[in-house]
């Protein structure tokens, strides 16, 4: 279980997190949609201390923290129960495929190498990527290099992966491969939290769509809820907005 | 001009016997400077508290002065003050005991470590933000993330500024002269003062020179390709 209680954050004067509370229970896939500058990307960034948030507290099981008076030991612990998927994959440039994947297992949790590198071989197996673990980052389609991305963090086996728009920076055709295996993942039980403007995604993955604006949770509830039948009028121009050009049907 | 060939051949073999001076001296100040440069480059590049104002201090002035100042008075101090040191530290070694060269490669440490700083800051800024990000996103601290993701990485962009600083350090060695230490320039001119064959000498000095930067050159070549595979050709 995590639990998100009131978190703050603001780049010089720009506030760009109010007062923000999520609650996500084990095996749930939440969804944060909302527009450019919403503050959707800082609360994953906050939640994984990639921000120094200036407020609010964390809990992930059994571990309670404050953001803004973490200890080192603290960051420490609760990433280990956490693993981040960035919207440009942020591989490791000098370190294949496999390396990539086990980096975090050998270094970071001090498996022995064997069993760490088996496990990375099964999560690139998982990802379709059974053939390139000797593929530096720059041999990889940027759709590959994404699937290595989600691969490095499943591998760590953590409470609760976080996408930050894991399909953004993909050209169109690759953006329903990695999708799709976010899904297949999601259906596994793992405990997501995905930052996305893939509304159909949403709606097919999410055991709870959240809707922020202007650094507050605006609306929140079960896909069908949120995404058919907005209660907010915030919502619903957004949605009316980013589902305008229906000519296709993706 | 008269050039006598003999007397350029002597004055190659010449310097060529002090080879293992020039290049001792370089090596080693090359090693200390990619040692300590990383560290004060690093300093400065993260802003670390109380050290990082020192080493701005650091690079500042010894960018400033030149190399020959340091050397002489690195000279001066090593000769009033080394027997106090040492008895200081309870050593029993002297004066005496000390060869000049370590002298020489004291003081060119410095100015070696506040240049390759400055390249090596310069590199280091070019890795990415995101490449720390992930190192902490799969529970790396920020040391084991900085020397198995950003150094090599790093390198990456050092090196190819890596063979110009070394080769620069190398004719620098030139200067030990100052503080009585013979490498291949003053080796070569031993000839010259006998004969008043400069030109020959120099001659003979800028051949084994050549020689070096080529040896130099060749190695960071296959050190960038050698680190560089990761990267790929950037032609086609």
């Amino acid at each position: 279980m995590i639990e998100i209680k009131n978190i703050h954050k603001a780049f010089g004067k720009n506030k760009i997190l109010n007062g923000v509370d999520v609650h996500v229970d084990d095996g749930e896939v939440v969804v944060i949609l909302g527009a450019s500058g919403s503050g959707k990307t800082t609360l994953l960034r906050s939640i994984s201390f990639l921000e120094n948030a200036d407020q609010g507290t964390l809990t992930i099981g059994e571990k309670t923290v404050e953001l803004n008076k973490a200890k080192k030991l603290d960051i420490a612990a609760l990433r280990k129960k956490m693993a981040f998927v960035f919207q440009n994959h942020n591989l490791f440039n000098n370190k294949t495929a496999l390396e990539n994947v086990a980096e975090g297992l050998i270094v970071g949790r001090k498996m022995p190498k064997t069993e760490a590198v088996e496990i990375a071989k099964n999560a690139l197996a998982k990802v379709g990527l059974a053939d390139r673990h000797d593929y530096y980052p720059f041999q990889l389609s940027g759709g590959q290099q994404q699937r290595v991305g989600i691969a490095r963090a499943v591998a760590l086996n953590p409470e609760v992966i976080l996408f930050d728009e894991p399909t953004s920076a993909l050209d169109p055709e690759l953006i329903g491969e990695t999708l799709s295996l976010i899904k297949k993942i999601a259906e596994e039980g793992i405990t997501m939290m995905i930052v996305t403007h893939e509304i159909s995604f949403a709606r097919d993955v999410a055991s709870k769509v959240i809707f922020m604006d202007g650094g507050v949770i605006v609306e929140e509830g079960k896909p069908d809820e949120v995404l058919v039948r907005p209660k907010e009028e915030r919502t619903r121009q957004f949605l009316k907005r980013i589902l305008k050009p229906v000519e296709f049907n993706i | 001009m008269n050039i006598q060939p003999v007397l350029i051949w002597e004055a190659f073999k010449s310097a060529v016997s002090y080879i293992p001076i020039t290049l001792l001296i370089t090596s080693a100040v090359v090693v200390i400077g990619l040692f300590f440069g990383v560290m004060v480059a690093a300093v400065r590049t993260y802003r670390i508290p109380v050290l990082s104002p020192l080493a701005d201090g650091f690079v500042i002035a010894f960018k400033a002065i030149p190399i020959n100042l340091i050397l002489v008075v690195s000279s001066l101090l090593f000769v009033t003050h080394f027997n106090g040191i040492a008895s200081l530290l309870h050593l029993t070694v002297t004066i005496r005991d000390v060869s000049r060269i370590y002298v020489g490669i004291f003081a060119l440490s410095f100015p070696a470590i506040a240049q390759m700083s400055e390249y090596i800051r310069g590199s280091l800024l070019s890795v990415d933000r995101g490449q720390y990000e992930a190192g902490y996103s799969v529970g790396l601290t920020f040391w084991q993330t900085f020397r198995r993701i950003v150094l090599p990485q790093m390198m990456l962009v050092f090196v190819p500024s890596l063979t110009g600083i070394v080769i620069a350090l190398m004719k620098a060695t030139s200067l030990v002269i100052l503080i009585g230490v013979v490498d291949v320039m003053n080796g070569a001119l031993k000839y010259a003062n006998l004969y008043f064959s400069y030109f020959e000498a120099y001659l003979a000095a800028a051949l084994v020179y050549w020689g070096l930067s080529l040896c130099i050159e060749f190695l960071g070549k296959a050190l960038e390709k050698r680190i560089g595979r990761y990267r790929g050709a950037l032609h086609d």
